[in-house]
């Protein structure tokens, strides 16, 4: 008999050349321009299949009616919800490993900057912390802990298919002090608003397709594609304003006057030195509130545009984009600005072949000014610490000079607003493949990849500040540029058989990155009105530095997914990878993996059960690497170190230091992990809970071992050594209230992590990471302890008189003009067997930078068209050393400090049992050991984003869609003791080894903003 | 798929296809060089802790704060001249092996310069160890012949036999100054490796030496007497003996006539004189390069800090004659600092330096007294920061210092040659002569006196203290110095403190110098 009807979308626009089928007959048609259709059925027939690119598929019921209405849903709804796993994508609830995903709502509620930001706080074991609060700062991420002490926490992200490789700092031109430690953002080329959605895997079996890069984890971005229907303009606008959320509590002129003046009294009290006070009259501070955060703070305004258009019909779909983003900083000169275009086209050329492409083209611009450096009581200590720590006594505005022999900082003012620091980034990215659907089972899949970043800097130092003052102008230009091709050729076979499913995936790939970067520089120029521009002007040249590398990964993979009776899932994979960073003898391994899911829910007896419409078991195992270093690092180097004879420069070689020995035995770390996973979906859906359990142990860890100095070389590149991680991820999402007035969604995650250094090999018992400042080492790394353990001296409260001096050991037959200084100074509790001094031995672990638990919580409401969203996130139990402070410690010196540390000092004659820190005294001698003084508890609860929103009804204006209005505020409190400006703070980026450290980094803001979205 | 996964190292050299000629040889020689001009060695760290760090030194508090005030483990550099040293050792056992196996693509002579040059260069950073640490590792080999990476201290007697044996190897090896095969000007040559020796002798011979040591200073610049101390480890050196080599070794080296003292103290300083006649062996920099330091800045009364960090003590300016050149001609009398303003040294010689020229120079008699010397100001750029000037690491007059004193010890009191090689530095300095008649300890502490007034600011002084035993005694006697400068010293001051991460990696190191 003859039927007709109608296939529309789900706002029921009518879809042209959707394809409508009989099943078990080969009688086929398609829709009109109307989305009609009409089909004779044979007797017998009993369904109907619709389907539709970019839509669920339809099973429709063959009736006695002769007309039907078929709507079609976008492939959206939970359950249903297609997941990327890597070279695939399943079904979410086929899935076997431990795989987590963000929706575009979710990604751009609160409109962040980046995609990392957008993450925060969102998924369970997913740590993200940002480097530091300047505009297009770097963030780090870890996923389930640290694996790694040198490999990065990194885990390794994959845009459209296609791996993206490179790190933050790998991103950042070489900028003139080594000890700028600020980091770029390397995935800020991709703008939130353009990614559907972003999966994360998070377990080993998951993550070990993608072999010795899946270590930390992997995150697969997927941008954003046409949608079937009519095409569609959306825009997004967003303007807002930031300020920095804390200022710290330093000495007004007054204050530091008096300070002054009482630091060089105890000088000749305790040492007989002749100074005179500094600031005989002190009225004429009185009336002065100089406070230098004031002048270099300010309100920061920030604006973003996202435009775009869509669309898609059965032949493809297109989605263009482009963006533009500003951003003032909130300290005065910094910001940065992006503007970006995506393109997503995808195209069926006839039925077999289909192709498309995912490109994105950015260009950022982030002017910095100079925070975050960790060269202890340097004059060049960056903006924040000049802020903290330049007199108050002084209110004008002063150039550097080089007389300042009290304090020998500049003014931060000059120094944030004369010195220029721009990096300016330009990135390509383009994922494109071509396939090809040999049958109805098998298809192949061509993937390449091209991935371009050029990079520069352009920095230069005035000879008003401190840096430039004696070169006479520092310049420096410095790029980075890298470019990596991928190719990977992937073959693809699904079958049913009656109870069996089976997917078979093999592939094979190829990836080269090859990459070059050149600084030069040049000192003493004229003045200083081109700054950087004419290098030729310069007096001073220095050589230029560059360097070439490239390195290629060659890999062979496959995958099999078994299914049975849709209740057995089974998935299995191997990777076989070889490196060429590897030693010679080590440059191939495999990656096995393996997992079961129970959908137990499937099961007969849990048919009565009706309040549970899902229970899922997971279990898997899984090995993967990590190689996340630098090319060459297996061999053996000469470096080049020149020598001048008799006023003419010669040609020098020898071992590099920092190379080392050469290694033909390097491999890659190995991941072995274990995960155990049940997920729970209760009342239809309404409240779902995941649970995972994982263990996961990583050996031949790749580390820098120290070498003795007195061997000659620094360090060598082992692998040596083995970590554990295991943890517990608890996720919790739940449609409270939902109905058309009023709704309520909660979701909550939480996760715990514990590491442990099981061993470090090479017989080494401990092993401190790099310094964080010139004295300071406190990252042990010990067998037992956790990566991130803090290591120092513990205060005893300090010498109260002259007795107590002369009856420590340590002062024994000391003359009496040290016994006499040292009151009122530091006691140090000797831990070791000779009490006759304080030495290396008397340290004793005494922090760790790891969080007990990290939490989000997200509430969104909705009244009728009202909605509002408030999201918490937090970070339990950890420590952050402070280092803002670090550099006062010479406390009674001519910088300035907190009125907490001016208040606490010890004071002959007064009740000093609450006292904190030693007596002012101008003095040079003083050597604060590194002790709890400068760790503190960086735990926090913060409310990060509420945001209140208003869509205004559909098609209440003419031709356009939706509007939504919005305003927000992101970190809106932040509940913490931490004494400094944020405590989510990370100066050294993607180090695992040296996590949590404030090293006067640039302060965290809060933004209010208003937000615009519209679609026509 | 193996080929693709072959590196191509593009921007480095690898030492599998070098030191395969003459020309790489040399190449690699010049790479040991270069480790004396790095910022653990001569940029800053090593003569900031030697230089800073004795009675006659004063400067700015904020300079002299650290390593100057007996608190060398608040200065970033601290670890700087042992990392330097095992660099200039590790380098040079590389070439010792890798030349030595050249037979083929190399002048012979060239070769035994070069390994010359190595034994040499590894002997002096022997020698530079053990007076800052004490006993330290010995490593001949490279890591590729003895891998141990554990090696424990050797005695201080063990490390003076491996230095002198380098030194013996160096002085058989090398070329004197001005062959033709010597090599550019800044190596080193025999004639060095002889002054090298004798001092190396001397200092042994001074350290176990007994008696009393006269000084002067204090608070009021008296003459104070202070029985020595035997340095520890010197205990079983036999004093005497190698009070004689030293003298020998002195003499065979005046006797080669090689070298000479420039009659001018002026000259001695002007930038045409490094590497020529007095100057045996300097830090080498050089303008436009990475080889520049800040000596002239902290060291020279025009500097980008308006004024100079570092110059030495009216005390040890009222220890020299008022005519003696290293004062008179030595010391800036009347300067500008870069802004201009106009200062005058010393204050209590107004009367010749106020007025110059009807231009009138200030000094207010306290913080203005700041005696500069000319010994690092002589460079390409004196208002730059950073500079080309030269560091003596030994100059002539030594050599007829190391003889005085070497000879009055070997004698038990000075000999007439003693007092005619003392005679030849003071008379250069237009100095009168030193009074006839000293007896062994009056003689001995009268060229100790000498050494300072010849070397001031050249990294002696503190050596000299320290290997006589009587560091402590002097700087506590002091107290707190001119410009507020602590001089107080703890017993731990008499060795550096060994880095942390030799402590930390070398297994067979159990523990730090005492108090560090």
């Amino acid at each position: 008999k003859p039927i007709a009807g109608t296939v529309t979308n789900e706002t029921g626009e009518p879809l042209s050349n959707a394809t409508v089928s009989i099943r078990k007959t080969s009688l086929v048609t398609k829709t009109n321009a109307q989305g009609k259709f009409f089909l004779e059925v044979p007797a017998g027939a009993t369904t109907l299949v619709v389907t539709y690119v970019g839509m669920d598929s339809a099973i429709v019921p063959i009736t006695n009616a002769a007309v039907y209405t078929i709507q079609l849903k976008p492939l959206a709804s939970s359950l249903s919800d297609v997941i990327v796993v890597g070279y695939g994508s399943v079904k979410k609830s086929d899935l076997t490993g431990s795989v987590q995903r963000i929706s575009r709502e979710d990604l751009i509620r609160d409109n962040p900057g980046n995609v990392l930001q957008a993450m925060q706080g969102k998924l369970a074991g997913v740590n993200v912390t940002q480097n530091d609060g300047a505009p297009g700062a770097g963030l780090s991420i870890r996923i389930r802990g640290s694996n790694s002490v040198l490999g990065g926490t990194e885990p390794l992200y994959v845009i459209d298919g296609v791996p993206f490789n490179n790190s933050s700092s790998g991103s950042t031109p070489s900028a003139i002090g080594e000890d700028e430690k600020q980091s770029l953002n390397a995935l800020a080329f991709l703008n939130p608003a353009d990614i559907e959605s972003i999966d994360v895997l998070k377990d080993a079996s998951a993550t070990a397709i993608y072999g010795s890069r899946g270590a930390n984890g992997v995150v697969l971005i997927t941008t954003r594609k046409g949608k079937v229907g009519r095409d569609k303009v959306e825009v997004l606008a967003n303007v807002g304003v930031a300020e920095v959320t804390k200022k710290l509590k330093m000495l007004s002129p007054l204050e530091y006057a008096k300070f002054q003046n009482l630091s060089y009294a105890n000088a000749r009290k305790y040492e007989g030195a002749t100074f005179n006070d500094p600031y005989p009259d002190l009225s004429k501070f009185e009336n002065d509130h100089t406070d230098w955060q004031n002048s270099i703070f300010r309100k920061g305004f920030q604006q973003q545009y996202t435009a775009n258009i869509s669309g898609a019909n059965e032949n493809g779909n297109h989605s263009i984009s482009f963006n533009y983003m500003d951003q003032e900083g909130i300290i005065q000169n910094s910001g940065y600005r992006k503007m970006g275009l995506n393109l997503n086209l995808n195209r069926n050329l006839g039925r077999i072949f289909r192709i498309g492409t995912s490109t994105a083209v950015s260009n950022g611009i982030t002017r910095g000014v100079k925070t975050g450096t960790d060269k202890s009581d340097a004059a060049s200590a960056g903006v924040i610490r000049a802020a903290l720590t330049y007199p108050t006594t002084i209110s004008t505005i002063e150039e550097y000079d080089g007389s300042g022999e009290g304090y020998f900082i500049t003014n931060p003012v000059i120094y944030t607003n004369d010195v220029l620091n721009k990096v300016n980034a330009l990135n390509i990215f383009s994922s494109n493949f071509l396939e090809i659907n040999l049958t109805k089972d098998l298809k192949f899949r061509q993937n390449l990849g091209f991935n371009y970043g050029g990079n520069t800097r352009d920095q230069y130092y005035p000879r008003t500040v401190y840096e430039g003052f004696s070169a006479r102008g520092w310049g420096l230009k410095s790029d980075n540029l890298w470019t990596s091709v991928i190719t990977e050729s992937i073959i693809n076979y699904a079958k049913s058989f009656g109870e069996h499913s089976l997917n078979f995936m093999g592939a094979a790939t190829y990836e080269k990155t090859s990459g070059q970067w050149k600084r030069a520089e040049a000192k003493d120029f004229p003045n200083d009105q081109l700054e950087n521009e004419n290098f030729k002007a310069a007096a001073l040249i220095m050589p230029v530095t560059n360097n070439r590398y490239s390195s290629a990964l060659v890999s062979f993979l496959g995958r099999i997914n078994y299914s049975l009776l849709d209740k057995y899932l089974l998935t299995a994979s191997i990777r076989r990878d070889g490196s060429s960073k590897f030693g010679k003898t080590n440059k191939w391994a495999n990656f096995p993996s393996a997992a079961f899911a129970w959908k137990i829910h499937r099961e007969d007896f849990m048919k009565e059960v009706s309040w549970i419409n899902e229970l899922g078991l997971r279990v898997s195992y899984g090995q993967t690497g990590n190689q996340g270093i630098g090319a060459y690092s297996s061999l053996a180097k000469l470096a080049v170190y020149n020598y001048p004879f008799d006023g003419t420069q010669y040609t020098g070689l020898a071992d590099d230091v920092y190379a080392g020995p050469a290694n033909d035995s390097l491999i890659w770390e190995t991941t072995t992990a274990y995960n155990l996973g049940v997920d729970l979906g209760l009342l239809d859906g309404r409240i779902n809970f995941h649970a995972d359990a994982y263990y996961k142990k990583t050996k031949d860890l790749l580390q820098y071992i120290t070498t003795a100095p007195s061997t000659s070389f620094e360090r060598q590149l082992r692998n040596s050594g083995t970590v554990e991680n295991k943890g517990i991820e608890l996720a919790l999402d739940a449609r409270l209230v939902s109905n058309k007035q009023f709704e309520w969604k909660a979701a909550a995650n939480i996760a715990f992590n514990r590491n442990k250094i099981l061993e470090l090999g090479s017989g080494l018992k401990e092993q401190f990471a790099a310094n964080i400042s010139t004295g300071d080492a406190p990252f042990i790394q010990r067998v037992g302890l956790p990566i991130g353990a803090l290591y120092g001296y513990v205060e005893d409260g300090f010498f109260d008189n002259e007795a107590e001096v002369r009856n420590s050991p340590l002062y024994t037959g000391n003359d009496n003009s040290i016994i006499r200084r040292m009151i009122g100074e530091v006691k140090y509790r000797n831990l070791d067997k000779d009490p006759s001094s304080i030495s290396v031995s008397d340290q004793t672990v005494i922090g760790d930078v790891n969080p007990n638990y990290t939490f989000g919580i997200t509430n969104n409401f909705r009244y009728q068209n009202f909605d509002l969203s408030i999201f918490v996130n937090g970070v339990q139990g950890n420590d952050v050393i402070n280092m803002n402070t670090r550099f006062n410690d010479n406390f009674g010196a001519g910088k300035n400090v907190t009125e907490d540390m001016l208040n606490g000092a010890w004071v002959e004659g007064k009740d000093n049992s609450k006292a904190t820190g030693p007596k002012a005294m101008r003095q040079f001698w003083r050597n604060m050991l590194f002790t709890r003084r400068f760790i503190e508890d960086g735990s926090f609860v913060r409310v990060k984003n509420v945001t209140i929103g208003y869509n205004f009804p559909q098609n209440m204006i003419r031709n356009i869609r939706n509007i939504r209005l919005a305003f927000g505020v992101n970190n809106l409190f932040t509940f913490t003791d931490y004494s400094g400006f944020d405590p989510e703070v990370n100066s050294y980026g993607d180090n695992p080894a040296m996590f949590g450290v404030d090293l006067g980094g640039y302060p965290n803001s809060r933004t209010y903003s208003l937000s615009l979205r519209c679609s026509f | 798929c193996t080929k693709a996964l072959e590196e191509t190292p593009y921007s480095f050299y690898s030492p599998g296809n070098f030191y395969k000629n003459e020309s790489d040889a040399k190449i690699a020689m010049n790479g040991v060089y270069s480790a004396l001009n790095t910022w653990e060695m001569y940029q800053q760290p090593f003569w900031n802790l030697t230089v800073l760090d004795d009675d006659h030194v004063s400067g700015a508090d904020w300079f002299l704060g650290t390593s100057g005030a007996g608190n060398p483990q608040g200065y970033w550099g601290v670890d700087g001249p042992w990392v330097g040293c095992y660099t200039i050792i590790g380098r040079a056992n590389t070439v010792l092996e890798n030349v030595g196996k050249l037979e083929t693509d190399i002048d012979a002579e060239i070769k035994q310069r070069i390994l010359g040059e190595c034994y040499f260069l590894r002997g002096w950073a022997y020698f530079q160890l053990v007076q800052l640490y004490g006993g330290v590792p010995i490593r001949t080999m490279t890591l590729s012949e003895d891998p141990e990476r554990n090696r424990p201290r050797a005695s201080v007697e063990e490390v003076y036999a491996a230095i002198i044996a380098d030194f013996k190897k160096a002085e058989t090896m090398l070329f004197p100054a001005g062959h033709a095969k010597a090599g550019e000007l800044g190596r080193v040559t025999r004639g060095l490796a002889k002054g090298m020796l004798a001092k190396t002798y001397l200092t042994m011979a001074s350290g176990a030496a007994t008696g009393n040591v006269s000084v002067r200073g204090g608070q009021d610049n008296g003459y104070y007497t202070y029985a020595k101390n035997i340095v520890a480890g010197y205990e079983n050196i036999d004093s005497k003996h190698y009070a004689e080599l030293a003298r020998d070794k002195a003499m065979e080296l005046i006797l080669d006539n090689e070298y000479s003292l420039y009659d001018s103290w002026k000259e001695l300083w002007a930038k045409g004189s490094r590497n020529r006649r007095e100057h045996m062996w300097e830090v080498q920099s050089m303008t436009g390069t990475a080889f520049m330091n800040n000596l002239h800045n902290y060291f020279s009364a025009l500097s980008t800090f308006g004024r100079g960090a570092t110059w030495f003590t009216n005390h040890h300016y009222l220890d020299y004659e008022d005519a003696d050149l290293r004062v008179l001609d030595g010391v800036v009398h009347n300067y500008a600092t870069n802004t201009g303003t106009k200062y005058f040294y010393p204050s209590w010689q107004a009367a010749i330096y106020k007025t110059i020229n009807g231009v009138t120079y200030n000094n207010n008699g306290t913080t203005d007294d700041r005696a500069y010397v000319i010994k690092y100001a002589d460079v390409s750029d004196p208002t730059l920061a950073n500079s080309d000037a030269y560091f003596p690491l030994m100059r002539y007059s030594e050599i007829y210092l190391i003889y005085a004193e070497a000879a009055n010890e070997a004698n038990d009191g000075p000999t007439t040659e003693a007092y005619t090689y003392l005679k030849k530095v003071r008379d250069r300095a237009h100095a009168t002569e030193a009074p006839a008649g000293m007896d062994k300890e009056q003689f001995r502490s009268f060229v100790i006196a000498e050494r300072a007034r010849e070397f001031a600011l050249e990294g002696v002084r503190r050596f000299d203290l320290m290997r006589w035993g009587i560091y402590l005694q002097v700087m506590n006697k002091i107290g707190t110095g001119q410009n507020n400068i602590s001089k107080v010293r703890a017993p731990r001051n008499l060795l550096l403190p060994i880095p942390l991460s030799e402590i930390n990696s070398n297994q067979s190191i159990p523990g730090n110098n005492p108090g560090w």
